[in-house]
């Protein structure tokens, strides 16, 4: 099976500070590939770097077999991110914000503007005419993941894609992931809500302080519990050290 | 005022620390130029109200009418009123704007804080865009005080109550504004009176030289039905007549002033506790077709900057005030300095406002399929080409309206290569440090970046110019410095920023291509 995403020792270092170290990552195409992790452990880090907008002091990455380093914007136009904050252009209405991203991406119009309204149906946005300034956390987000879910990208970065939005949303966003990878492009997602990733993702990878110190189907992760956990909650609690929680509750 | 001394506090301390002397003085002289400029703007309209008065101090009865006052004060009437009403239109979408850009406002409302201090304090921050045309109500009650010769200093505490009047007035305008408006439509409504108030300033302006060559019989038969306005019964309760009235030390005005202060002062109490930031949504339900553009990154440029009232503020003074300087004055240089000036304001203001952006919105603009040059040479064109076209306008005017000189079009050639240079050297400044304080709609520079990009700038812009307007002035008899300073002037300046923006450029691009 083709790799669309790659990556050789991927390091990032902040001064001192190893944010990620040397990450290998090898998530296939159709696969949706759930990277987990405890707050600050690097996945937003990695993220940025598999998607360019970080460039890593060591490492290299590859999408689509093309590396990140030479090819980027050939990659770009390959590649849908959902950072996990949705930052638009807040002078922008939203159908003028759509209608940037159409033209950046040359998008074909008539194709484009069909999925655009069964998107914006789906998710229920009825806002575009309205300035993103008056948008809500969750409504931006809607309309991020309408402007990359209407390009069909052949892989698809998403970073806590359902903070903010409704249950309906986020029920409809999974299904619409999990349609996308059957079709063949690749998902590649971060999230807090491991019942999302245990119900969604083909693979987990768990990064702990920079380090993927786990990666493998659900079965796969199970073996490698010393404790016989089979939940990924209490998989994830015991791999990255965190099984104190219900002593730390009891005691507070 | 524990809340608002503990909110001042707090803005003091979310600014960027100062790290040396060096900054604190640049705030100061920051001051003193904004001071400079504003008097520099105010003290010739003062002067040219005061010549026109003198002739004009003719008693009414004088002249058949049987009120008490002056020819003059229909004037005193006109000024006040406009420039009252021009403060008012620039106080409020400045409070409203500065209110609804602050960062920290959603923050603050989840403090247990009354809402009526949050507003007021926001407010004031956003007070420095209606200054211009206080300052001139101010100079024009001068001047009539003058002419009136009444005690100037208590002439000059009745004007000031008359000023927190008007900002009472704009601060209940604001307040309301703020509660029934979302965020966008009070920002769009802003606009509409910042073009308003740009109108006023136009039509007054080029009132002043006409005023200037009246004859006292014809304004008697222009503004002769306003006199029972002025000068009826009971004019002295119409608020359009209180500031002629309180310059007149008129002892009924200062206590329905200090009244009117007082009642807008409770309603602004009670309005502003019940404001909110509105969101827009459910006020429109369809949704408008998309259309596809062929120069999407142009487009959004262009819209974000003519979205923004500090931009639309920025430009219409730069056409605005040189033209006027240029129609009073008959003189292209007096208005060309003004283009000099502000063009190297606000052109490198503007780009670095268009890059700030991008940091807001941090890291949609990396994940586009787009050359980074390409988003910095728009961002950096776009600033030049709307204040090149701002030049052209005023070599129009002049053109039309002075007879200026075919030949000074030239120098439009230098002058783009100069707001090229102020462009990218206001983008080099910002991407060096983008993480400025964005508790506001413009970007700030501190003082040895302001002295290096608009300064130059402006002594670039003036070298550009002057030597042009010299080559007027060339005879057999002129020496050899003045003939070469005309001739080879601008050339000389379009080498040298084309050599600086050059590496400018280099230094840019290598900042931005590490921005992360």
């Amino acid at each position: 099976m083709e790799t669309y995403i790659k990556s050789v020792n991927l390091t990032k270092k902040f001064g001192d500070y190893l944010a990620v170290d040397k990450i290998n990552l090898d998530v296939k195409k159709g696969e949706i590939y759930g990277f987990l992790g405890p707050n600050g452990a690097g996945k937003t880090t990695t993220i940025r770097m598999l998607t360019g907008t970080l460039k890593p002091s060591e490492g290299e990455v590859y999408i689509c077999g093309l590396p990140l380093k030479d090819k980027e914007i050939e990659i770009k136009k390959m590649i849908g991110v959902i950072p996990d904050e949705p930052k638009l252009y807040e002078g922008l209405r939203g159908n003028e914000f759509l209608d940037f991203i159409i033209g950046i991406y040359q998008l074909d119009k008539k194709e484009t503007i069909s999925k655009l309204e069964e998107l914006t149906n789906a998710f229920g946005v009825d806002y575009l005419n309205d300035y993103i300034g008056d948008y809500s956390h969750g409504m931006k987000q809607k309309l991020m993941l309408i402007s990359v879910l209407m390009r069909e990208p052949r892989v698809m970065f998403l970073d806590e894609p359902t903070v903010g939005l409704d249950a309906r949303s986020a029920r409809l966003l999974k299904d619409l992931l999990t349609k996308i990878a059957q079709k063949g492009s690749t998902v590649f997602i971060t999230t807090h809500v491991l019942e999302i990733a245990e119900k969604m993702c083909d693979r987990i990878g768990i990064i702990n302080e920079g380090k993927l110190i786990a990666e493998g189907n659900l079965d796969e992760l199970r073996a490698l519990s010393k404790e016989g956990n089979t939940s990924l909650e209490d998989l994830f609690l015991e791999l990255t050290g965190n099984e104190d929680v219900v002593d730390i509750v009891e005691a507070l | 005022m524990r809340e608002f001394l503990l909110l001042y506090k707090y803005a003091s301390k979310i600014t960027k620390p100062t790290k040396n002397r060096m900054l604190n003085f640049s705030n100061v002289l920051g001051w003193i130029i904004s001071l400079i400029l504003i008097l520099l703007l105010t003290i010739p309209l003062g002067m040219a109200f005061y010549e026109i008065g003198k002739s004009l101090m003719i008693p009414l009865s004088s002249l058949g009418l049987d009120y008490n006052g002056y020819l003059f004060d229909i004037y005193m009437f006109i000024y006040p009123l406009t420039f009252g009403l021009m403060a008012v239109l620039t106080l409020v979408p400045s409070m409203v704007f500065n209110i609804y850009e602050s960062e920290d406002i959603e923050f603050l409302f989840t403090l247990p804080i009354r809402r009526s201090s949050i507003f007021i304090f926001k407010s004031i921050m956003g007070l420095s865009m209606g200054m211009i045309p206080l300052a001139i109500l101010v100079v024009v009650g001068i001047s009539y005080a003058l002419l009136l010769k009444v005690n100037l200093i208590l002439s000059i505490i009745a004007m000031l109550f008359f000023i927190v009047f008007l900002l009472f007035l704009s601060l209940l305008l604001g307040a309301f504004f703020a509660r029934i408006m979302t965020k966008s439509s009070a920002k769009i409504i802003s606009q509409i009176f910042l073009y308003v108030s740009i109108i006023f300033y136009v039509v007054l302006m080029n009132l002043i030289p006409r005023q200037m060559e009246a004859s006292p019989q014809d304004i008697l038969n222009s503004f002769n039905s306003f006199f029972a306005i002025i000068h009826g019964d009971y004019s002295y309760l119409l608020p359009i007549n209180w500031f002629m009235y309180l310059v007149n030390l008129d002892i009924r005005v200062f206590g329905l002033v200090i009244l009117a202060t007082l009642v807008l002062g409770y309603f602004i109490y009670k309005n502003s506790n019940h404001f909110e930031l509105e969101s827009g949504r459910g006020k429109t339900k369809k949704t408008k077709g998309v259309s596809v553009s062929k120069h999407p990154v142009i487009n959004k440029e262009l819209r974000l900057t003519f979205r923004n009232p500090q931009n639309l503020f920025g430009i219409a003074y730069a056409i605005v005030f040189p033209i006027i300087m240029l129609l009073i004055n008959k003189q292209f240089l007096s208005g060309a300095m003004f283009v000099a000036l502000f063009a190297s304001m606000y052109t490198s203001n503007l780009s670095m406002q268009l890059m700030s952006v991008e940091r807001k919105t941090w890291p949609l603009i990396m994940l586009l399929p787009v050359n980074d040059n390409f988003i910095l040479r728009v961002k950096a064109l776009i600033p030049t080409a709307i204040y090149t076209f701002v030049y052209l306008i005023v070599l129009i005017v002049s053109y039309f309206g002075i007879g200026l000189n075919p030949i000074m079009f030239l120098s439009v050639i230098p002058m783009i290569s100069v707001l090229l240079f102020s462009s990218y050297f206001g983008l080099y400044l910002y991407l060096k440090n983008p993480n400025r304080d964005f508790n506001g709609p413009a970007v700030k520079l501190n003082f040895r970046e302001n002295i290096s990009v608009q300064f130059t700038s402006f002594l670039f812009g003036l070298g550009s110019i002057i030597p042009f307007v010299m080559l007027d002035y060339i005879d057999n008899n002129s020496e050899l410095w003045f003939k070469a300073i005309a001739w080879f002037g601008p050339w000389l300046i379009l080498i040298v920023t084309v050599v600086i923006t050059t590496r400018v450029i280099n230094s840019t691009k290598k900042i931005l291509n590490n921005w992360e």
